[in-house]
């Protein structure tokens, strides 16, 4: 009896495995079927509407397609006619003839009737369209979804309405970054990524955010966005003032805003408040500090600089010595400090960056110069890399002048002393 | 005694007749999950933030890692392939592990590169490096020469010389769809909370054209119905069972074919792991081990639209080694890392996931092979009915044919890489006919790399990489012979 109980169960398995197994063969077959059926058809319909768009705004007769171009929602020709407005909307060349016909045709009132959803994807794929419309009628309503706790609509919002853009838009965003960061809404790339796209308006919205208290990673992003952006005195002023703040990430940011060649001419100044920071803990602060003061060319700051080639990361060892061969022939003395000193690290570091920055090029072209001390220096210089095993450029050099050997054996002689 | 033994024999029965029960409702559930998750994805991908990812200035850079050993024959066509990664910032770093044939050189001769000095700091401790060769005209390549060490070793001399926040392992035979590593950097930068891997979908290259770019002309199947089986093995393997552990963020394993790593965090926990012939494996099941330990949140996430195609075998003796090197890789993970088996510190990785691998991956061969014995042993000595006999067969069977029909029904659902009508039906039958032995000389393979394991042979075996598909010729190569 209970052997016939289970020669059952095991058949009734078996049933419905063939029926499920059946039903999925045949569920594929039919919809490749489906699917090559309706793609042709939206192909059709593509190339169809976009030549009878093309052709009206040629002509400049807009207002009268949108009857042509009236479909029901959610049909195949409510789609192609969404994906062909939408690729011209991307083109960029008829934006406001777009978003006026997407307008005539129902398209934002239908994808704004669905942010109320209680699908959250459905929601996010509604949001996503509006805001590649660049639908700005919308923006009162997708405002209040970046106040919710959900991370993809928030993360869909705050890219709606960076591709709408507006002032309303970005205040929107800024004034809500403590929320969005602070709850680990969107993440802090995604966020930089929407600021930037306001381009240099979005500079004086996060100034005047960032004159309030501000979560760190909150504040260190628009420090990073501001960074980007051109900017004034009062931006200068801010991060000059973040340059003390607490938080590391915070200070390295402040400090890549100042760190622009023309913020450093105009406010002279500002070299002798970035220096202290050369000696901050972080090692990524004293990168950022290095990158600044480099970005000036600054000889008093050679010394510092100096010391700095023998930082215990190795990262900072090489921005100091590109930072200090950026400043050229009057740094030579402090590389020949460092070359004879005791730190392998720090030499290794000095010659990786005469290497890369194509720096021995310079000092092989002074071995012919007349200034004597110039050529000692340089010559000094290259027979040290030589003896570390930083042979190639000379090797190069030799080999480039191999129809005047002379000089090559010369310049090669002079190095390695042969 | 014999009525002992028959009682053994019976018992034995009926476990394994709850375990194929179990692991089959395990897979079910999986399956559905996939089904869910997917459906989701297809819709998620609507609104993923792909171009916004490619056009921001704000995407790091990532290095893409080649690691090469006597591949003379594929090599220039992964770099090539990798080159043209359509990512706003990567660099790609082809690190020669002590090649015997002419692969440095004919990348030397192909992209002119000049030997460079380049200090060699060893984050990582690896092998020597022998050289540096670079060249402006191509500034994102870079070409490492150094002792052979392995495939691990040679990893970790990637991670030390790259300057980028983020790697990418890429196999030497495998070929990146264009846009695949910008699809499976997106979640990383979607996140708020921090992914330490990312990994792609697999798929088989044989029998795809690809055009002198090495770019992907026409995709194809091929003729040879080993291969035809792996194809469904893939399709079935990355659509629902790595998609399945994702969402649970329960994955394991992701493919060292292609797959996306944080850089400080595989430093920090210490690099490839050098003498384990699945050092992709070991990887994210230590990334497991070191964040849970450190208390810090991270995701590990599968993402089933980028593609990357590899050669897959296309001999008997070749895919024996290859999934026997697997499993061999599987169980040398899990026992490196045993400290996280059944422990609750480690959450449901330890409580859940790994005590599954345990239980019905590495067992599971065994379990089955073993099965199958004692089922005929139990008919020959009339324990067992005809009737049983065929239904447990039948029954096996049909499973077997409903997840590889599932699988294809969701590639259908999904990305339909294979857009011929005859593809399909091809599919759809080689799905019933790998039931049919295919699946049955599998366990065995995986059976035998128990027995090696426990045997004490735990060594790689290596795969030939023949270039079929390249333009480079179809004489064989070697991988990794160690």
């Amino acid at each position: 009896m209970q052997d016939k109980i289970i020669i059952i169960v095991i058949l009734a398995i078996i049933a419905i495995l063939v029926t499920l197994t059946v039903g999925l063969f045949f569920a594929s077959i039919l919809r490749r079927g489906l699917h090559d059926r309706k793609y042709r058809e939206l192909d059709r319909l593509r190339s169809r509407y976009r030549a009878m768009v093309l052709e009206a705004l040629a002509s400049g007769r807009i207002s009268s397609l949108w009857i042509d171009l009236s479909a029901p929602p959610a049909s195949s020709a409510w789609q192609a006619v969404e994906e062909v407005l939408l690729t011209l909307m991307t083109d960029g060349k008829h934006s406001s003839e777009t978003a006026a016909l997407f307008a005539a045709l129902g398209y934002p009132a239908f994808y704004e009737k669905r942010l109320t959803d209680r699908n959250a994807q459905a929601r996010a794929q509604s949001v996503n369209k509006l805001g590649k419309m660049k639908n700005s009628a919308s923006v009162p309503l997708l405002i209040p979804l970046l106040d919710g706790q959900n991370r993809e609509i928030a993360s869909v919002t705050v890219r709606a309405l960076g591709n709408i853009g507006g002032n309303t838009a970005l205040g929107a965003i800024v004034d809500r970054l403590p929320h969005l960061i602070g709850n680990g809404l969107v993440a802090g790339k995604a966020l930089e990524t929407t600021l930037l796209a306001f381009g240099p308006e979005a500079a004086p919205a996060l100034i005047g955010r960032l004159t309030g208290d501000l979560h760190p990673h909150a504040a260190a992003i628009a420090l990073e966005v501001l960074s980007r952006l051109p900017a004034d005195e009062r931006t200068i002023s801010l991060a000059a003032e973040r340059l003390g703040h607490e938080n590391p990430e915070v200070r390295s940011k402040a400090l890549k805003v100042l760190g622009r060649p023309e913020h450093l001419s105009s406010r002279p100044d500002l070299s002798g408040r970035i220096a202290p920071l050369l000696r901050d803990p972080v090692w990524y602060v004293r990168l950022q500090a290095i990158r600044s003061l480099s970005a000036l060319k600054c000889a008093e700051s050679m010394a510092e600089l100096g010391a700095l080639v023998s930082d215990e990361k190795w990262h900072v060892r090489n921005e100091a010595a590109r930072a200090l061969l950026l400043l050229g022939d009057c740094s030579l003395d402090f590389l020949i400090e460092a070359l004879t000193g005791r730190d392998q690290y720090a030499k290794d570091s000095i010659c990786e960056e005469i290497e890369s920055t194509n720096f021995h090029a310079l000092l092989i072209g002074h071995l012919a110069a007349n200034d004597d001390s110039l050529r000692d220096k340089s010559l000094r210089i290259l027979e040290i890399m030589y003896t570390l095993g930083f042979s190639i450029p000379l090797e190069e050099y030799r080999n480039s002048v191999h129809g005047a050997p002379q000089n090559g054996d010369k310049a090669e002689g002079q190095v390695t002393g042969l | 005694m014999i009525s002992i033994l028959s009682a053994a024999i019976l018992g034995f029965n009926y476990f394994v007749g709850f375990y194929f029960g179990v692991v089959n409702v395990i897979y079910s559930l999986l399956l559905t999950l996939a089904l869910v998750v997917i459906f989701r994805h297809l819709k998620r991908i609507k609104y993923s933030a792909l171009s916004e990812v490619h056009d921001s200035t704000q995407t790091p850079p990532v290095a893409i890692l080649i690691p090469v050993h006597n591949e003379e024959e594929v090599v220039l066509r992964s770099i090539r392939s990798a080159l043209q990664a359509d990512y706003p910032f990567f660099e790609v770093i082809v690190i020669n592990d002590g090649s015997s044939d002419n692969t440095l050189k004919r990348v030397i001769d192909e992209f002119r590169l000049r030997r460079i000095d380049r200090i060699y700091r060893r984050t990582l401790v690896t092998k020597s490096v022998k050289g540096f060769y670079y060249n402006l005209e191509t500034p994102n390549l870079l070409v490492i020469d150094k002792e052979k060490g392995g495939k691990a070793d040679a990893l970790n001399c990637g991670i030390n010389a790259s300057r980028s926040p983020y790697f990418c392992s890429v196999d030497a035979d495998s070929v990146l769809e264009k846009d695949a590593l910008l699809r499976v950097m997106t979640p990383l930068l979607e996140s708020s909370v921090p992914v330490v891997a990312s990994g792609g979908v697999v798929r088989v290259l044989n029998g795809l054209r690809l055009n002198e770019e090495n770019e992907i002309e026409e995709i194809d199947l091929p003729q040879n119905p080993l291969l035809l089986f792996q194809i469904v093995e893939y399709i079935r393997g990355f659509l629902f069972g790595r998609v399945g552990w994702d969402s649970l963020n329960a994955l394991l394993i992701l493919s060292g074919t292609f797959s996306l790593f944080h850089k400080a965090t595989v430093a920090d926990a210490g690099g490839f792991k050098v003498g384990n012939v699945s050092e992709d494996m070991e990887m994210v099941v230590r990334l497991h081990r070191h964040m849970r330990k450190a208390g810090k949140p991270y995701r590990i996430c599968f993402v089933s639209d980028p593609i990357c195609w590899t050669e897959a075998p296309d001999t008997f003796s070749m895919l024996a080694r290859q999934r026997r090197r697997w499993h061999l890789g599987l169980m040398q993970s899990i026992a490196e890392n045993r400290e996280m088996i059944g422990n609750p510190r480690f959450g449901r990785i330890g409580l859940i996931v790994i005590p599954y691998y345990i239980l019905f991956e590495i067992l599971g061969p065994v379990i089955e092979f073993v099965g199958y014995v004692c089922v005929l042993l139990s008919y020959a000595v009339g324990l067992l009915s005809v009737d049983f006999l065929l239904l447990f067969i039948t029954l096996a069977i049909f499973y077997g044919v409903f997840l590889s029909t599932a699988g294809i029904f969701l590639e259908e659902l999904t990305f339909r890489r294979y857009p011929r009508w005859r593809h399909l039906f091809r599919l759809l039958l080689y799905g019933v006919f790998e039931n049919f032995g295919y699946r049955q000389i599998n366990t065995f393979w995986r059976f035998q790399a128990f027995l090696q394991y426990w045997l004490g042979r735990r060594s790689w075996e290596y795969v030939e990489n023949k270039g079929t598909n390249g333009t480079n010729g179809t004489k064989d190569g070697a991988a990794w012979t160690m």
